[in-house]
């Protein structure tokens, strides 16, 4: 499972959970995975980095995901690039939120490190 | 298993390690700085811990310390409704109940963490290591003044995978609730204190702990009084003296079960494929495990895979329409228990009616509030897992039967020969049976099945697969398992069996039972498998019964 040509960034101020999603992306799915621990530092390397897939975590000090996601879409070469978020928060009202958002995916966390890399395998080739 | 999966695990493993380091401070400093909030509260400060908490809920649940995760999400709703009102100032009530959590907190530091399924799956597979075959959290609190029979029952209860905590008087309740975090609460009714006054203690400490778990009340009474009363104070159930401690058990297997079970399984086909990942997601939110499939023609391979117990179907599909697939679906033995439910905007009622004809257990109509769907499907899978228990069981024990556990032996033995692994196949026979019936009645030799049928059930993995034979035959197929591993925890059972008082018409009994061991490799076929678990069987009982070979 190494697709090597894909770039992932992953946006999440938990260090722990970085760490983890590094492992599960980078060792186990062989993407080029970029980390950010907030949306301003994601927006300010997002647009050289040009991703194939955005991971953001939801709630975030100063700069949530779903603001990070809308900073993001204002940049014209990023406004279609597919994004996802992470929450732990499963309420119905606001997962339908965020595909109003233009989410792809809202991914339940804990997620599971092994097999992460398969789902976000899958939102690429979906999105491709 | 591949290389960077390898690697990933033992890096997994190390920051695990590291995790288990670093949380107690984590849960101390969130500690301190709530007691400065609680003297000098500021808005910044409380929004910084806000986050903190959040993030604890989040960590935790990722490296499997449950307590730790929720209980920092009911500290997250707590800080989050004070920040909402925008004041600063914390009430005493709000001080307590967050002194209350922090204390939980802390307390879960001791907690051993749970591995993701998967995660742990593939652990398992590099180390073969086990983990506990019982949780631990199978605690059960019983509160009754005589000694003796908290004795007994305790120890009856405990065959069955039960840990109980006996308590003589009704003083500090709500001390030892908090402690010992039981499943249950049994109590007594009568005690020194008062004809009810184990109904008036669960009464009083329903006023001061916002949780307490199910009450079975149990009683030397059997008047409508009492029962009213238990009724009164959030019983759960009612049992008098003597108590029948097997419907006792089953009452604990019903009210423990509803927390423990194994996710429903719903196959959602939808050619839409937002909305089906949507309704999905919807789904998974209130912990169903899904599936989602958008070509029809994938159907077979999908459910022969993920074994759905609930089907959502659209009616318009392309290439072929729901009520077919339907149809073919009813005409496959395996799936007459699955519920279909098909899920359309079509309102035209003679639809309606042609998709139950083809075998649709209900229609609903799109869209749906989340709410209402969520409920409906839940409210259907569970419905779906009690008739198909009933289906593929023995009627007497609950077990699988014969030609199910069959059926299960052909598809774990393929698949461990697929992943090259160890199988376990294990008979079991209960000795000297007749005797049972013939010494002890009618009745008597049921009460022993249904009570080693229970005992397994609560013994073995969830992944482990018991079936009874008929008579007093019993075979248990252990999937991934080490023939060494397998031998202690058959022997393990033997011996707790064993240990079971039975009693029947008031005289009390005890049985053992015999086990052969057969595993693969090196059987190379199911045939041998079987043939070689039968043979030792019989040299367990040449050797004298009430072992394992």
């Amino acid at each position: 499972m190494t697709d090597s040509d894909n770039k992932i960034l992953y946006v999440e101020d938990e260090e722990d959970i970085r760490t983890v999603a590094r492992i599960s992306l980078e060792t186990v799915g062989g993407f080029i995975v970029k980390i950010c621990a907030s949306g301003k530092e994601a927006l300010q390397v997002v647009e050289d980095f040009k991703p194939d897939l955005i991971l953001l975590d939801v709630m975030m000090p100063d700069m949530d995901g779903p603001a990070t996601l809308l900073e993001i879409r204002k940049i014209a070469s990023l406004k279609n690039v597919p994004a996802a978020f992470m929450t732990a928060k499963v309420q119905a009202n606001e997962i339908e939120h965020f595909y109003s958002l233009g989410a792809v995916d809202v991914i339940p966390k804990p997620f599971d490190p092994m097999t992460l890399a398969e789902r976000v395998g899958k939102l690429l080739k979906k999105e491709a | 298993m591949n290389q960077p999966q390898e690697k990933a695990l033992l890096e997994l493993q190390t920051l695990r390690e590291k995790y288990a380091e670093k949380l107690p401070g984590i849960v101390k400093q969130i500690e301190s700085e709530f007691k400065s909030q609680f003297t000098q509260p500021e808005k910044s400060s409380l929004e910084e811990i806000y986050r903190r908490v959040h993030s604890l809920s989040g960590s935790g649940a990722t490296f499997g310390y449950t307590t730790i995760s929720k209980t920092s999400r009911q500290l997250e709703d707590t800080i989050g409704v004070l920040l909402q009102k925008n004041t600063l100032r914390i009430t005493k009530k709000d001080q307590a109940t967050i002194s209350k959590l922090i204390n939980k907190l802390t307390d879960a530091l001791n907690e051993n963490p749970v591995q993701n399924k998967n995660d742990n799956a593939l652990f398992l597979e590099l180390t073969q290591l086990r983990t506990p075959e019982l949780p631990s959290s199978r605690t059960i609190i019983l509160i009754d003044d005589e000694l003796e029979f908290c004795k007994s029952l305790s120890l009856q209860l405990s065959s069955y995978g039960y840990s109980v905590k006996s308590v003589v008087s009704l003083d500090y309740l709500e001390e030892h609730l908090v402690k010992e975090k039981p499943l249950v609460i049994i109590m007594d009714i009568m005690f020194p204190e008062g004809n009810l006054a184990g109904v008036d203690a669960i009464s009083q400490t329903r006023l001061s702990l916002e949780h307490i778990p199910p009450v079975i009340f149990i009683s030397q009474r059997d008047d409508l009084q009492a029962r009213l009363a238990a009724t009164r104070a959030g019983g759960s159930a009612y049992f008098s003296k003597p108590i029948d401690v097997m419907r006792l058990i089953d009452m604990l297997d019903q009210l423990i079960s509803d927390s423990t079970n194994a996710p429903y399984r719903v196959l959602i086909i939808e050619d839409d494929e937002q909305l089906a990942y949507y309704n999905a997601r919807l789904l998974e939110g209130v912990g169903i495990q899904t599936k989602v499939i958008t070509d029809p023609f994938k159907l077979l391979e999908a459910s022969n895979h993920f074994q759905p117990e609930l089907i959502i179907m659209d009616l318009y599909l392309p290439g072929c329409d729901g009520i077919e697939l339907a149809e073919i679906l009813r005409q496959q033995q395996g799936y007459v228990g699955t519920q279909i439910i098909f899920y359309s905007i079509e309102t035209n009622i003679n639809k309606h009616l042609d998709a139950l004809r083809a075998g649709g257990d209900d229609f609903l109509v799109k869209p749906l509030k989340p709410h209402y769907f969520v409920t409906a499907i839940e409210a259907r899978a569970k419905r779906s897992r009690i008739v198909s228990s009933f289906m593929i069981s023995d009627s007497l024990t609950g077990l699988y039967n014969h030609g199910m556990l069959n059926e299960h032996l052909q598809r774990e033995f393929k698949n461990a020969m697929r992943k090259n692994e160890s199988l376990i196949y294990a008979a079991i026979d209960l000795d000297h049976f007749k005797n049972v019936n013939d010494t002890h009645g009618h009745g008597a030799g049921d009460m022993v099945l249904i009570s080693f049928s229970r005992l397994m059930r609560n013994r073995f993995r969830f992944t482990d697969l018991i079936g009874r034979y008929g008579g007093e035959e019993f075979s248990i197929i252990l999937p991934n398992t080490k023939i060494e591993k397998a031998r202690e925890l058959l022997d393990e059972l033997r011996i707790n069996f064993s240990k079971i008082e039975h009693s029947f018409n008031k005289k009390k009994f005890t049985v053992t039972c015999s086990i052969g061991i057969a595993s693969t490799p090196p059987c190379k076929t199911i045939e041998s498998l079987q043939e070689a678990a039968d043979t030792a069987l019989y040299k367990a009982k040449k050797a004298g019964r009430n072992c394992v070979k």
